[in-house]
């Protein structure tokens, strides 16, 4: 197995992710899925793998949505899976088709808009009509990628409206189509698109009946196998197989995406795998200032992410604050220490209100003892470098 | 010359792809590597996305078209790939379009396979339609083949198809795993390194670097010898050559297409010859340096002007000085300056010194700014092509005829006076390579240096780099330019003696030596250095009166009180050799190696305890020292501990596992264990680092009696006695030990009787038995302590006195083993007394009655 970073990888080289997909599995007998990652965590070989190696009775069908800039683009790309669905099973039951003929709307490439009026919310529902209808032999999962994208081209081409509206229906078929199900994915949080949404007087709580599931990173364990099987790949000469992949694995969080990177870099230099080496490696990519892994983005999505020019000052000095700590951090001290300070953050609940926000960016991880702690050890070296702090 | 054309300078693509092959350089490895995750894609379900980032003229286009030869000749890949290289002039504005584009080079390369006649239905539907047909036609018609997609000018494609159409792109492939794409772009761009990018980390992006001096030769060599121009190719290899290459490599950068277009008249000496086509090279590229310039932004522009002009790479605090600006913005657009591969920095100290990445850049500048004079960059050029005087010569020949190079020649001798811009360079980059210790290519530019100037100090120091790198040969010819120039310089005397020693030339190395004492005749470290080689020439008390001159000069140089105690310990006079020892550590007490010497000299004078002590010393200091351990290991062996000894052994093969004596020693302690197959395997590796090495041998045949292999152990020891013997002393514990092995191996006693006969022969036919007489001798104290009973030594002793009108050489040692025997076994003195005096003496002392000398 090569290294292959940002690659698309062979399903059957995914590695150590058989515990998660089958607890995706599972959930899917009951409802639908959230699924919530970092970029490039490895979201995507984890559904291309259950799309390879379905389980028994399920129609895994993936679609990547991230050039989709309408709900009219959308039911269609729905209808023309379900219509393949369909055939597969040689069921054409088809209320879809009819209903396009009655409105006299042609399918392929064609607006769903005819006479002034919009159909794709009546199309979508026949679509999904069709395919439970068609229930019995297997059901067809919805992996849709990139979901969070699409909102937002909808937001910039129709506004909250119909992101709103696209919203509400979905969840609205889950509830009158029982057996319909997805798994929602994408590299934006999909928190941050729903607050936009509150702010602009939505009340609603379209995902309140699916279930979030985090990809996390690789296990430790897993990750020394991936670098094994890379660095073996690769036929890089490694003395000590034990440490340096325990080095790779423990340095990157057990990220696959850097994992693969520094094995092709450490077969670029053409380099004996030893512990060293990778530290060198991991400078050269957190610190080289054209900033190859793009790390600081990290520092400037705050803007996006917090809108708020009093909520990003208070952000980065929260993640100041905690990486300037060699362990993890207590809520008391790091209230005392953020006091002295400023005087900007104000109480309590704001700290904590922050802190859930930057959980869910996947900045901070908390641990059972209230205390803070960076998530990543990478994200943390290199906002240290970045910041110019030390613990 | 007529081959050389075909090498299409600005469209490499053109080029006949063997000989892309004969004149690339530098990437090999980068080429290995694509094609290996080319192969993974074409065979496997892994896809991979390589980006290859370099200026123009870096070789991007020559990397590509090697990597579609290559593909194209390999019967695998050729038949699982399906290769679209997209035209690097035609753009793209929607998905669709480069659909259209990748399908229609693919039909073009595999007509029957892409029917030209999908395109066309597609130009009949409306685009949404058009687009999931030939999605639909492309999927189906490349069937089970991969799609190896190359794209030159990546960053501009995605320009083209903006946002919609990347992300189109991009979920088509996420949606379905079908291509591999090896695509260039002359610098990152956002739409691939932003994390919010659609295709961010989706590529693996390679840097290409610029030529280094040495690749630039390497590049250039090739071009000749591809052009079949054998003068070029030798002119090429010669200093004079590599120092022009060096001086391009300063004015040009390391830009590949820099030197296919110079490569021409590198080696012209004609002005006109080379002026010529110098400027026509820069009015190629002045325009595109000019556009390169208008895309940036004012601030960042105002950044690279200022660097244009300078000789010196600039600080972060200099710039914004010298621009108004604060160091802060200067930084920042430094920073995205470097990302767009317009500069490069060096550190030094804690701030970062910044330059440009392409020297040519400043063409761009300074063809505005000089209108009508000489362009800078071939005054440079000529000042680093000709020496100051040969420019002065030059310039008075223009005078007198009308030469259109005599405005550049005036600009270059009135802008170097005197100064020689090519040794400049040469300086520089010597100090570079000296602060990094890269040796290499000190050598290669002190060469150059020697060769542009040439004084006695350049080949002095040419002649220590080229010691340093072991070339003591070519060091000694550096030394003899620099005595020719100067003879009196003593201290290059001294080291040519020194390169000569290293090559065990000692006889030319004394002389060499002795020439430097001539000059300089109170200088310690010449007489230590002289004392050092008499040693290793084995003179050792003609070492001795060196190492005391040495000493008289000075004193406290503990190096040559250390050497004084080697002398001393090598003609036996281990009590002195300690006391010399002492004194070079009351010098320095961190002396490792005197600590080491000192535990040998105890040892040679049976103070094993002291001498473990001394070497534990040796070791705290210096734990790497290989030979240490060996050394402690011995004195355990000596002191009958053996396991610590194999552990010390171990030990020092762990650290070096050359070490020809640790392995010997662990051979024979293993031996005394009776461990005989591995105290072969040990003998063996250390018969392997030193062929010729007596003691390993003869261990072997001990091993071998050992394990009663009675041929291999005799043709062993044939072959142990051809090597050369100190003394008979030190060869008689391996004969005890070989006449215990035949002994302990033979119960018939005609057997035994036929094998000691062959032992002794042996030693006879190599002319050494007078050392096989000492080594009997001295058997008698093994019987002393040996667990063979009365009976057994009475029939040994009784045999030896079969053999004695045999062996001529060996009547004496066989009535002392006779009377020393009969000793042992009655405990009565009254038996010596059938010998006379002084062999009573001798045989008193082998059965270890009185105490050795």
């Amino acid at each position: 197995m090569k290294a292959n970073p940002g690659g698309s990888i062979d399903p059957q080289n995914v590695v150590g992710r058989d515990r998660l997909i089958e607890q995706i599995w599972n959930t899917l007998e009951g409802q639908s899925v959230i699924l919530t990652a970092e970029r490039r965590i490895g979201k995507t070989s984890v559904i291309k793998k259950m799309q390879a190696e379905p389980r028994a009775g399920s129609h895994p069908v993936f679609q990547d949505l991230e050039s989709v800039h309408s709900p009219e683009e959308f039911a269609l790309l729905v209808y023309e899976k379900v219509q393949n669905f369909l055939g597969l099973w040689k069921r054409v039951a088809n209320s879809a088709q009819r209903f396009l003929q009655e409105h006299r709307i042609e399918a392929a490439g064609v607006a769903l808009e005819a006479h002034g009026t919009r159909h794709w919310k009546g199309f979508l529902e026949r679509s999904i009509e069709d395919l439970t209808n068609a229930r019995g032999q297997q059901q067809l999962v919805f992996f849709w990628d990139e979901f969070p994208y699409m909102l937002d081209n909808i937001w910039q081409r129709e506004g909250a409206k119909s992101v709103g509206e696209l919203l509400d229906t979905l969840r609205a078929l889950r509830q009158s189509h029982p057996s319909f199900r997805m798994v929602l994915t994408g590299s934006i949080g999909l928190h941050h698109i729903l607050a936009r949404l509150k702010a602009d007087g939505y009340r609603n709580a379209p995902f309140n009946d699916m279930l979030k599931i985090e990809v996390p990173p690789l296990d430790l364990v897993d990750a020394q196998q991936l670098a094994q099987r890379l660095i073996e790949g690769e036929q890089l000469v490694c003395p000590d197989m034990g440490r340096a992949t325990a080095a790779i694995a423990f340095l990157v969080d057990g990220f696959p995406y850097y994992i693969h990177h520094i094995v092709r870099e450490l077969k670029n230099r053409r380099s004996v795998v030893d512990p060293d080496k990778v530290l060198a490696i991991i400078e050269h990519f957190t610190q080289d200032a054209s900033d190859p892994w793009n790390l600081t983005h990290y520092r400037d999505r705050i803007g996006d992410y917090y809108p708020n020019p009093e909520d990003a000052t208070a952000v980065r000095l929260i993640l100041d604050t905690v990486a300037s700590h060699a362990g993890p951090l207590e809520l008391s001290q790091l209230m005392a220490e953020l006091q002295s300070q400023t005087s900007v953050l104000g109480s309590r609940d704001r700290v904590l209100q922050l802190l859930r926000m930057l959980e869910l960016d996947h900045y901070i991880t908390h641990h059972g003892d209230r205390s803070y702690d960076f998530r990543f050890s990478l994200i943390e070296r290199w906002w240290r470098h970045d910041r110019d702090l030390s613990p | 010359m007529a081959e050389t054309r075909q090498i299409w300078r600005f469209t490499p693509s053109r080029t006949e792809p063997a000989v892309l092959e004969t004149i690339f350089v530098q990437r090999q490895n980068l080429l290995t590597d694509t094609l290996d995750q080319i192969r993974d894609s074409a065979t496997t379900g892994d896809k991979h996305h390589l980006l290859f980032v370099g200026p123009r003229g870096i070789g991007k286009t020559h990397l590509l078209s090697l990597i579609r030869h290559r593909v194209n000749a390999d019967a695998t890949l050729r038949d699982r790939l399906r290769v679209a290289w997209l035209n690097e002039d035609e753009t793209s504005t929607s998905f669709l379009e480069l659909l259209v584009r990748i399908y229609r080079a693919l039909s073009a390369g595999y007509p029957t396979q892409f029917s030209e006649q999908h395109l066309q239905e597609t130009f009949n539907r409306q685009a949404a339609d058009g687009q999931r047909f030939l999605e639909q036609q492309l999927l189906h018609c490349l069937g089970d083949n991969t799609l190896l997609l190359l794209v030159e000018n990546l960053d501009e494609l995605f320009k083209g198809l903006g946002d919609a159409g990347q992300k189109a792109w991009r979920a088509f492939l996420q949606e379905h795993p079908i291509a591999c794409q090896i695509a260039t772009s002359q610098s990152l761009f956002a739409a691939i390194s932003r994390r919010a990018t659609p295709f961010f980390g989706f590529f693996s992006v390679h840097h290409l670097q610029p030529l280094t001096v040495t690749e630039a030769q390497a590049l250039l060599l090739k071009i000749a010898q591809q052009a079949g121009n054998e003068t070029l190719v030798a002119y090429l290899r010669t200093p004079e050559g590599r120092s022009r290459v060096r001086a391009l490599h300063h004015l040009a950068g390391g830009n590949h297409r820099v030197y296919v277009v110079l490569a021409e008249f590198i080696d012209r000496d004609s002005l006109d010859e080379l002026v010529g086509p110098f400027e026509e090279m820069v009015d190629g590229l002045t325009p595109y340096y000019q556009e390169r310039l208008r895309w940036l932004a004012p601030q960042q522009r105002r950044i690279i002007e200022l660097l244009c002009t300078q000789k010196e790479p600039l600080a972060v605090k200099e710039i914004s000085r010298q621009l108004f600006s604060k160091e802060q913005t200067i930084a920042s657009q430094l920073k995205k300056l470097k990302q767009l591969g317009y500069v490069n920095s060096s550190p030094r100290g804690r701030e970062s010194l910044y330059e440009l990445t392409e020297p040519l850049m400043r063409l761009s500048f300074e063809v505005k700014e000089n209108q009508r004079e000489p362009l800078r960059l071939i005054v440079d050029f000529l000042r680093v092509w000709y020496r100051p005087e040969q420019l002065q010569t030059k310039l008075a020949q223009a005078i007198t005829s009308s030469s259109p190079t005599r405005p550049h020649l005036q600009a270059a001798v009135s802008r170097g006076g005197q100064s020689d811009l090519r040794l400049e360079m040469l300086e520089r980059d010597i100090s570079t390579a000296q602060e990094t210790q890269s040796w290499e290519e000190i050598v290669t530019a002190m060469e150059e240096r020697a060769h542009v100037r040439g004084t006695a100090n350049d080949w002095f120091e040419l002649g220590n780099a080229q010691d340093e790198i072991l070339r003591f040969a070519d060091a000694v010819a550096s030394y003899d330019k620099a005595l020719a120039i100067d003879s009196s310089l003593a201290y290059v005397w001294n080291n040519r003696g020194n390169s000569l020693a290293d090559m065990n030339r000692q006889a030319e190395a004394l002389e060499s030596y002795d020439k430097a004492i001539a000059h300089i005749q109170d200088d310690a470290f010449l007489w230590n250095n002289r004392g050092n080689l008499l040693f290793n020439m084995r003179r050792y008390s003609d070492a001795l009166v060196s190492c005391d001159r040495a000493i008289g000069l000075d004193p406290n140089l503990e190096a040559s009180w250390n050497n004084r105690g080697n002398a001393l310990y090598q003609i036996g006079r281990y009590t002195e050799s300690l006391e010399s020892y002492d004194r070079a550590l009351a010098i320095t007490p961190e002396f490792a190696l005197a600590w080491n010497n000192r535990g040998s000299a105890l040892e040679s004078l049976g103070r094993y305890e002291d001498a473990l002590e001394s070497y534990e010393i040796s070791l705290t200091i210096n734990p790497a020292d290989s030979d240490a351990w060996n050394n402690r290991g011995t004195a355990y062996f000596k002191l009958n501990r053996i396991p610590e000894a194999l552990k010390d052994y171990q030990q020092a093969l762990e650290i070096d596992p050359q070490n020809c004596g640790a392995w010997n020693n662990q051979g024979d302690a293993l031996l005394n264990t009776g461990y005989f197959v591995e105290a072969l395997a040990s003998l063996d590796r250390a018969i392997a680092l030193d062929p010729l090495g007596a003691y390993p041998h003869m261990n072997r045949v001990e091993a071998l009696l050992g394990l009663r292999k009675w041929d291999a152990a005799f043709s062993a020891l044939k072959t142990a006695l051809a090597s050369t013997w100190p003394n008979a002393e030190s060869h008689a514990g391996d004969i005890v030990g070989m006449l215990k092995g035949v002994l302990a191996g033979s119960e018939e006693a005609a057997a035994r009787k036929e094998r000691v006969v062959r032992l002794v022969n042996h030693y006879r036919d190599a002319g050494l038995i007078s050392y096989f007489a000492e080594g009997l001798v001295r058997s008698l104290k093994f019987w002393k302590s040996s667990m063979f009973n009365h009976k057994v030594l009475d029939e040994w002793r009784l045999l030896w006195l079969e053999l004695k009108d045999q062996y001529p050489g060996l009547e004496l040692a066989i009535r002392l083993f006779d009377a020393g025997s009969r000793y042992l076994m009655t405990n009565d003195e009254r038996v010596l007394l059938d010998l006379i005096a002084t062999e009573r003496e001798i045989a008193r002392q082998a059965l270890g009655l009185v105490a050795e000398r």
